[in-house]
Parts: structure tokens; C-alpha cells; sequence
């Protein structure tokens, strides 16, 4: 199909009043959810998820989508305000951000995250349409060891990419893996680590899972805390908000480079829009004349980081709908819910669900425009909502939770496993495992393992053809590269220890 | 000589304690031959990983910085309990009541909650969730058990 008669058919899909409706509330949560602090897109998806089984799928991923790229801008509201990071993705922009706040140009900032966002977005899009489906095309040749070999590469660039000892993110997606082998063995109909629990048959409930590490266990890291301090909190006015025309030649070039950057880590697995914006920051602290006006106000510095997060966010589209292998774990939660729509996602889906795709893609534009409208001239509200006290908050939360994971199953077991996931999710952030790949690893676990059992059985057992075939051997090198290069400075580490033993011994 | 930091140590042992699990309950699974793997060799091999990957941060715990470890247990507590709660009763007590202990007790963990916030918001999500939940997404909960 060609791109003219793709977006044609996309228009319809989300021209619909129904479409239009959920993408509008999709971006107004997610914008919601991102000015405040503490709550991820993750969290909000996961919360979200139960109430869209009962929608159509394609106002259910609308809205879903437009969540998850709606809280990028609102994240950078309370980073740019309160110095408070709304989602981890925007911790960067509160480098630069704060102390434009501070120096009275909190409006401008505002203006300008929201402007290089709409624009990193809009060339994220630009590459999705353009590159999505050819991938697509190429991957229908993919057999299950390609597939093996793709996923376990995501899987390494999950884990060794994050920020952090790499050692602890392999450890977090190993034991995802593990935790999604429990229930039903689909090959061989075996029961596996159910522990005689009649709930456990089908498996660990992702909601439950997602709900406990992301959104219970930071409720839990901040419960009892001192409110946060919103006395200093600004008035932002429209007029507030409008940069200068040296302010606007400034950002440009940092605006297109951040996008670049974004767009590049967004298509690749593994990596979410975290990394982008850290990557684009430093990639724009190393080609400035003064480096040192970083950390006190630089305009690069929010608009790179901004563009980067936002960008790759769209790109994470890329791999997830082509290939069904998630960029970050927001976007596993996502695949987890197009799963559950019995939408398999996977070269197919270009042509299969043709209106789907291109529904998708055009709705992502709408959003990031609704984006641009709910943000200028409306950013009163959204600084008025950073003032919603804990008190008020967290006990909401909580009941979303409760009552979301319950209906999934309608069941008050999957509530019980979010107690243990938050109790999980709050120890290994407190030393600092990650939890996104955990998750991660959870959800790639039945493919990646389907896949592996299904390359032998065609091979007749024989490991080499992993090898043997050249886009799967590529893969494989690649995946070899980035743990030798995590490695590499540990065993270094290791030795020169011993040796210094040794010698302290023979002294 | 350098120390091993016994929180480090603690976290890697425990993840490492859940390796050992899932490799002594796989070894009960089939493992099949090489065409047909059988349903224990992902788990096994994944807990062999996983084992030699914890005993790998446990060696890194030599010298490593000291991170504090301490629970809120106050809030945590009333967070948790509310949770439970809510999952053991409200299929029996029904939604409404299980609701109110959840929000009451969210709330107590915070130590700024006043007598009317919390009431005001008790009474805000109870209709909210009579509303929508029940009435409108038809998630089969009674509002009051029998």
C-alpha cells in the first residue's frame, strides 16, 4: 500500500468522532499523568488497560498510545517548575529547566519543551510512515531464529543500556524471563512453577505486575515523606510564554539533532526515551562553543533533551509494530495490550490491519497537535494541578489500582500479586535494579522461548542454525558485542583486584 | 582491605535465593532432547544464569558504596494493609465498605491527612468508582456484600 492511500485510510480511522474522543482523553491523561511527579506513563497505561477491553481495538491503542506519548509533555512541566521530574524521561530537561524557572523564564521554557517535543514527534512520524512497513516487508522473511536471535538482542540492549550497573539489568531481564515461565507450558501443555495455585495457571497477570513495580512501588518509596514544596510554585501566564527571536535560533539546530538522536534509539530495541534524552543533552553539551553555560539555563539544554524524548518515543512504534519487539517497557505494556486484543504484532500487521496502522499513525499526529492546543494556551491548569497534595493523590491511586487489577480477571488475586510486585519493585529500586526490564523480560518470555523450541524442531535439533543464517547471525554478533562491551571493564575490574591482592600478599 | 557492603550483599544473595528456587523445582520438568525441547531446560538454564550473574554482584559488593537501607514501615504498612484489605474483603463485604477502609487507611499513611480531606475524598471516590466502574464498565462487584 502507498503512502497516499495509507493516509487516506488513516484519516478515516481517526476522523472518527469515536477515535477523536479516546485520542483527546488518551493525551489529556497522559498530560495528566506526566505533570505529576512520581506517576510514570507506564503506571498510567497499566491503570488505563482494563477500562480499554471494553473499547474497539483501534480506540483502545489510540488511547492508549496517546497516554503514553502525552505524559513526554507533561513530564517536563514539573522538571521545568518544581525542579521535579514528572517521568524519568524528563529528569534531564530540569538540568537546564530549573534554572530558567528561576531566572523568571519558566514560560518560555514551557513554550519551547512543548514546541521541540511537537516537532520530535512529527519527524519520529515522518519515519515510522516512511520506514514501518518496509521493515515489515522484510521481516515476513524472518523464521523463528531470526526471531530468537532479535528478541535476545533487545532483550541484552534492554538490560545493558539502561542507566546503572548493566550487571543488575541482565540480572533484572533473566529474572523476567523466569517469572513468565510460570503457568501453562504452551508447547506441552505442562504446568510450571504454579505452586498447586489454581490463579497462577495462566500465568502471572501483567497488569498486577506493571501496576506493583511502577506504581505501587513508587507510592510506597514516597508514602510518608514531607509534602512536596509547591510555595514557590510560579504563576504562568499566556504572555509568559513567548521566546524571543534569538531564543528561537538558538533551539533550532539542538531541536533537529535531539530529534535525530531520538529517532535513532527509538527504532532501536531495547532502548527507551530515557537514554534518548541523556544521549542528546550530551551529544549537545559536546558541540557548544561554552559548555559552561550548561546547568544554569541553556535553552539547547531543554530543547535537544525534549525533541530526543519525544522522538523516540514515536520511533519505539518502529520495532514494537513491525516486529512485536518492545522498545521500552511502556511500550511492552502496550504490546501486552494489543495481545490481549488478540492483535498479534508482527510483519503481518501492515497489511492485515492496514486501517489499524495507518489509523494509528494519523491519530499520533492529531494527538501531538491536541498536545500543542491543551498545553499553550492552557498551561494555567496543568501548573495548577502540581499543587494536588499526596495526601489527596496517593490514596486515588491506589484505588485505581486496586480496582483496575481487579477487573481484569475480576479476580482478587491478581490485587494480592500487586502487594508482592510493589513490595519487589520498591526493594530493587531502593538497590537499584531496574524494573523495566524485568518487565520486559516478562513479556518477551513466552515468544522468545516459543521461538527458540520452534528453530530447533525445524532444524532438527541443530543449534547451528542460529548461525547459519546470516540476519539471525547478525543479531547474534551484535548481541555478543554489547555484553562484551559490559563485560569487559568488570572483568578488568575483577583481575586487577586479584592482583592487587596478590601482590599485597607477597609483601 | 576493602569491605563487602552487607546491603549489596543481602540483595544479590536474595535474587540468587530465587534462582536456586527455580532451578531445583525445573529439574522436576521434562527436559526432552535436542529437537524437542522439553519444558524444563528455559527455566534451568535461565537459573544457572541467573545464579552465576548474582555471584558475580556479590564479588562487586567488595568495596562498593554503602547505600542506606531503611524502611518507612508506618506508611508502607498502611499502604499494604489497605491493599490487602481490599483484596480479602471486597468480594464478601462489597465495594463500598472495602473502599472506605482502603482510602482511610491510604490516607492515615500520610501524616498531613485531615479528618475532612480524607472524608471528602473517601466520599469522591466511592461515587466515582459506584459510577463508572459499576455502572459503567459493569465490573460484576456488589456494592454491598449480603
Amino acid at each position: 500500500m502507498d503512502l497516499i492511500a495509507g493516509l487516506s485510510l488513516g484519516f478515516e480511522t481517526a476522523l472518527s468522532p469515536a477515535a477523536l474522543m479516546f485520542c483527546f482523553f488518551g493525551v489529556s491523561i497522559g498530560m495528566f499523568i506526566g505533570v505529576l511527579p512520581g506517576i510514570g506513563p507506564l503506571a498510567a497505561v497499566a491503570m488505563i488497560l482494563p477500562v480499554t477491553y471494553h473499547l474497539e481495538v483501534s480506540s483502545a491503542l489510540i488511547m492508549l498510545a496517546g497516554i503514553f506519548y502525552g505524559a513526554q509533555y507533561g513530564g517536563s512541566t514539573a522538571s521545568i517548575l518544581l525542579n521535579l521530574p514528572g517521568t524519568s524521561t524528563t529528569a534531564v530537561t530540569a538540568i537546564d529547566g530549573y534554572p530558567m524557572a528561576q531566572q523568571g523564564r519558566a514560560g518560555v521554557a514551557l513554550f519551547i519543551t512543548t514546541i521541540t517535543s511537537f516537532f520530535g514527534g512529527c519527524l519520529a512520524i515522518i519515519l515510522l510512515m516512511s520506514f514501518a512497513p518496509a521493515l515489515g516487508a522484510m521481516a515476513l522473511k524472518f523464521s523463528s531464529a531470526e526471531y530468537f536471535s532479535i528478541m535476545l538482542l533487545g532483550l541484552i540492549a534492554a538490560a545493558t543500556m539502561s542507566l546503572g550497573s548493566p550487571i543488575k539489568g541482565v540480572v533484572s531481564v533473566v529474572a523476567g524471563l523466569m517469572l513468565a515461565m510460570v503457568g501453562m507450558d504452551s508447547t506441552s501443555g505442562q504446568l510450571r512453577y504454579t505452586f498447586g495455585i489454581l490463579e497462577l495457571q495462566d500465568g502471572l497477570n501483567l497488569v498486577a505486575m506493571a501496576m506493583g513495580l511502577f506504581g505501587v512501588a513508587e507510592i510506597l518509596r514516597n508514602a510518608g515523606t514531607p509534602e512536596r514544596d509547591t510555595s514557590k510554585l510560579q504563576k504562568v501566564r499566556f504572555r509568559d510564554l513567548m521566546p524571543t527571536r534569538a531564543d528561537l535560533r538558538q533551539c533550532w539546530k539542538p531541536s533537529l539533532r535531539g530529534a535525530g538522536i531520538g529517532s535513532f534509539i527509538g527504532v532501536l530495541p531495547g532502548a527507551g526515551p530515557t537514554l534518548a534524552a541523556f544521549l542528546a543533552y550530551a551529544a549537545e553539551k559536546r558541540v557548544a562553543k561554552d559548555p559552561s553555560r550548561f546547568g544554569r539555563g541553556a535553552i539547547e539544554g531543554i530543547s535537544a533533551p525534549e525533541a530526543a524524548n519525544n522522538a523516540s518515543t514515536q520511533a519505539a512504534f518502529i520495532p514494537t509494530l513491525a516486529l512485536g519487539i518492545p522498545g521500552d517497557a511502556a511500550m511492552a505494556v502496550l504490546l501486552g495490550a494489543m495481545m490481549i486484543h488478540g492483535i498479534q504484532p508482527r510483519p503481518e500487521f501492515f497489511t492485515m490491519h492496514a486501517d489499524l496502522f495507518w489509523g494509528l499513525v494519523v491519530s499520533f499526529w492529531i494527538g501531538n497537535l491536541m498536545l500543542l492546543v491543551l498545553n499553550i494556551p492552557l498551561i494555567g491548569i496543568w501548573v495548577r494541578i502540581l499543587t494536588v497534595p499526596k495526601r489527596l493523590l496517593f490514596p486515588a491511586v491506589i484505588f485505581f489500582i486496586c480496582v483496575g487489577v481487579y477487573s481484569v480477571n475480576n479476580n482478587p488475586f491478581d490485587v494480592l500479586m500487586v502487594i508482592v510486585f510493589g513490595l519487589v519493585g520498591y526493594v530493587m529500586n531502593a538497590f537499584q535494579y531496574p524494573t523495566a526490564p524485568l518487565l520486559m523480560g516478562f513479556i518477551l518470555g513466552p515468544l522468545i522461548e516459543q521461538h527458540f523450541r520452534r528453530a530447533l524442531l525445524f532444524s532438527r535439533g541443530d543449534m547451528t542454525t542460529f548461525i547459519d543464517r546470516p540476519i539471525s547471525a547478525a543479531f547474534l554478533a551484535a548481541s555478543v558485542l554489547l555484553l562484551m562491551t559490559m563485560a569487559l571493564p568488570v572483568i578488568k575490574k575483577l583481575v586487577t583486584r586479584a592482583a592487587e591482592r596478590r601482590g599485597a600478599g607477597a609483601d | 582491605m576493602k569491605r563487602f557492603d552487607r546491603n549489596e550483599v543481602i540483595a544479590a544473595l536474595s535474587m540468587m535465593a530465587f534462582g536456586i528456587l527455580w532451578l531445583v523445582i525445573g529439574q522436576g520438568y521434562a527436559m526432552g532432547n535436542s529437537v524437542r525441547i522439553g519444558a524444563g531446560v528455559f527455566p534451568v538454564a535461565l537459573s544457572v544464569i541467573l545464579i552465576a550473574l548474582c555471584g558475580v554482584l556479590v564479588l562487586q559488593a567488595r568495596g562498593a558504596e554503602h547505600r542506606p537501607f531503611g524502611l518507612h514501615v508506618r506508611p508502607m504498612a498502611f499502604v499494604l494493609g489497605g491493599i490487602l484489605f481490599w483484596a480479602l474483603t471486597v468480594d464478601v463485604i462489597g465495594f463500598l465498605p472495602a473502599t472506605i477502609v482502603l482510602v482511610a487507611c491510604c490516607a492515615l499513611a500520610e501524616r498531613a491527612s485531615t479528618w475532612r480531606s480524607t472524608l471528602a475524598l473517601t466520599v469522591g471516590l466511592c461515587a466515582f468508582g459506584y459510577v463508572v466502574f459499576i455502572e459503567g464498565l459493569n465490573i460484576p462487584l456488589s456494592v454491598i456484600g449480603e
